[in-house]
């Protein structure tokens, strides 16, 4: 299998005065990888410029060599992201958002897959329920199953465990844990405890410079 | 293949929500309350007595329409031409006032009765005319068909509704804070974007279908349906129409040519929303676009023209104008606004 590897070469993003980041340089391999900052060090910035939301102002951005704007669909077919604003159309219910997004992602999904998916997720009860009735935690929950629908080689998450309840949180982070192998994961998150014994490496992140790399849980 | 299916029909029933179906049948409720209150046309004639006239001389034209018509005219100058002698007549003693009085009603009957019968010159005037071309005009009675077929023109209401209802699809997933998910995904954009398009001009079809069924009911509930099969050129304000069509096949072209403005107006909002990415300037855009040739419609000459009354679709002008250049016109504008839509680069959604 082609060795995977995510690599910033001096990612910079301006919007007009404000540099959201600054000459970010890394290569991420399969792993977890926690990006932790305070609010507006640039978290978000990286993972919706990896998730072609917006684009570098210069740098580039290469998966396995190639530049991934370059491969547009193609990388768009590996990646999963879920954002911090996390929202649905209120009138679908959550099999029908499941199977919305499967079709986007280009992924067959057929009913008793649903299911399975909801159920890992535990929604299995709330399947036939409007998300527009939803709490905060059970959108983020559903936004888990969504990013694990097309079984993705990057996955980024900003701020996943928000709204989650304790239990659903370790739930959560074993659900990492065993996808980790081969697969890059970057995690973005102001609650340390949430990579603590999660990431392999841990990024620090200030005013959109990477400050520093540190091992994680090895 | 199933999969794009799947697609328009997810986008299909956010289109057809709750929400969008109340306002159409609001919309409906409101063509029916504008109809009732719309003024009926003034004419310089009595319609009752054009009305009798029509019933006299009903169906083609023959030799008894043609001696009908001399006879009336003969009336109408034996009784002008007295008017002066019967004066005299009656100042001089030589009638009695019973006599002097039943002139002067037969005279006021006939004072009453010429605007109307000029119009019916006109009409026979006009019907001669065109059957030197192999055509066989019928007199029926056409002044609220004529009235109708008149008032064909662009459904501003309907323009209205299609423009707030694609654009609040359009800006739905930001409303609903699911862009940020949908856009990474691999068929999350110049796909998603046609599968919207396709779905929107489904919902466009219906709807204008619809909407034109409804006005065209309003029509018949107080007209009834005996003028469908009547030829067009026998309303003489609607003969100089290119196409050799019945009343009915008239208003199923005109009504046609509307929905598919509609449908191109569709492509428009894609593509102005594509570029705008704002509701509300692209609103504006979309209303500039869809309204200035009205405001400059007598300035516009020509080839122009033609084109553009595919807009007003004011169904006179445009079949007589020949159809081809609107339909082409609209055609054209539709390709350019799918291939910008798909291929021109479009404005980023902002990390504000």
């Amino acid at each position: 299998m082609e060795k995977r590897e995510l690599t910033f070469n001096n990612v910079t993003k301006k919007y007009k005065d404000i540099t959201a980041l600054d000459d970010f340089t890394a290569t991420l391999e399969p792993g977890i990888y926690g990006l932790l900052g305070p609010n507006g060090a640039g978290k978000s910035t990286l993972m919706k410029c990896i998730a072609d939301i917006i684009r570098p102002t210069s740098g580039s951005i290469l998966y396995n060599g190639k530049d991934i704007y370059a491969q547009g669909a193609k990388f768009r077919n590996i990646i999963s992201f879920m954002p911090q604003d996390l929202g649905f159309y209120p009138s679908f219910n959550a099999m029908e958002i499941l199977h919305y997004f499967a079709l986007l992602k280009n992924v067959k999904l057929d009913k008793e897959q649903i299911n399975q998916t909801l159920d890992n997720v535990n929604l299995s009860e709330y399947k036939k329920k409007k998300v527009g009735g939803f709490s905060g935690g059970m959108k983020r929950r559903l936004g888990i199953a969504i990013t694990l629908l097309n079984d993705p080689e990057i996955l980024i998450l900003d701020e996943p465990t928000a709204g989650l309840d304790p239990e659903e949180r370790v739930r959560f982070k074993q659900l990492l844990a065993d996808m980790s192998k081969d697969r890059i994961i970057i995690l973005a998150t102001h609650i340390v405890s949430d990579i603590e014994n999660l990431a392999d490496n841990i990024l620090f992140i200030k005013k959109g410079k990477l400050i520093d790399t540190i091992k994680g849980r090895d | 293949m199933n999969s794009i299916f799947s697609l328009i029909k997810m986008e299909l029933r956010k289109l057809f929500s709750l929400r969008n179906s109340l306002i159409f049948i609001a919309l409906l409720l409101l063509k029916v309350v504008i109809w009732n209150m719309t003024p009926y046309t003034e004419y310089d004639f009595s319609k009752e007595v054009y009305g009798k006239y029509i019933d006299e001389i009903s169906g083609e034209m023959t030799a008894d329409t043609d001696t009908f018509i001399e006879k009336e005219e003969r009336r109408f100058d034996e009784l002008f031409s007295k008017q002066e002698e019967i004066e005299r007549k009656y100042n001089n003693d030589e009638i009695t006032l019973d006599e002097y009085s039943d002139f002067n009603f037969e005279l006021v009957k006939a004072q009453n009765e010429l605007p109307a019968f000029n119009e019916i010159m006109l009409k026979y005037e006009y019907f001669k005319a065109i059957s030197s071309d192999s055509k066989s005009p019928i007199f029926f009675y056409d002044l609220d068909i004529s009235e109708y077929l008149s008032s064909l023109k662009i459904d501003y209401l309907f323009v209205v509704f299609l423009v707030f209802v694609i654009m609040f699809l359009l800006a739905q997933d930001k409303d609903s804070n699911m862009h940020e998910m949908i856009t990474p995904t691999i068929k999350g954009r110049g796909y998603l974007i046609n599968v919207r398009l396709i779905s929107s001009l489904i919902f466009t079809l219906i709807f204008g279908v619809m909407s034109a069924c409804g006005e065209f009911l309003l029509f018949l509930n107080e007209n009834g349906t005996s003028y469908l099969n009547m030829k067009l050129y026998s309303i003489e304000k609607f003969g100089s129409c290119d196409y050799n069509l019945t009343v009915f096949q008239y208003i199923i072209a005109v009504y046609g040519i509307r929905i598919f403005w509609s449908l191109v107006l569709v492509a428009i909002i894609f593509l102005t929303y594509k570029f705008v990415k704002n509701n509300i300037s692209s609103i504006f855009i979309v209303f500039t676009i869809t309204f200035i040739p009205l405001l400059f419609d007598s300035m516009i000459k020509g080839v122009c023209r033609n084109a553009l009354m595919g807009i007003q679709l004011s169904g006179v002008s445009v079949l007589e104008n020949s159809v081809h250049m609107s339909l082409l016109a609209g055609i054209v504008t539709f390709l350019i606004a799918l291939a910008l839509m798909n291929y021109a680069p479009s404005k980023r959604i902002r990390n504000r």
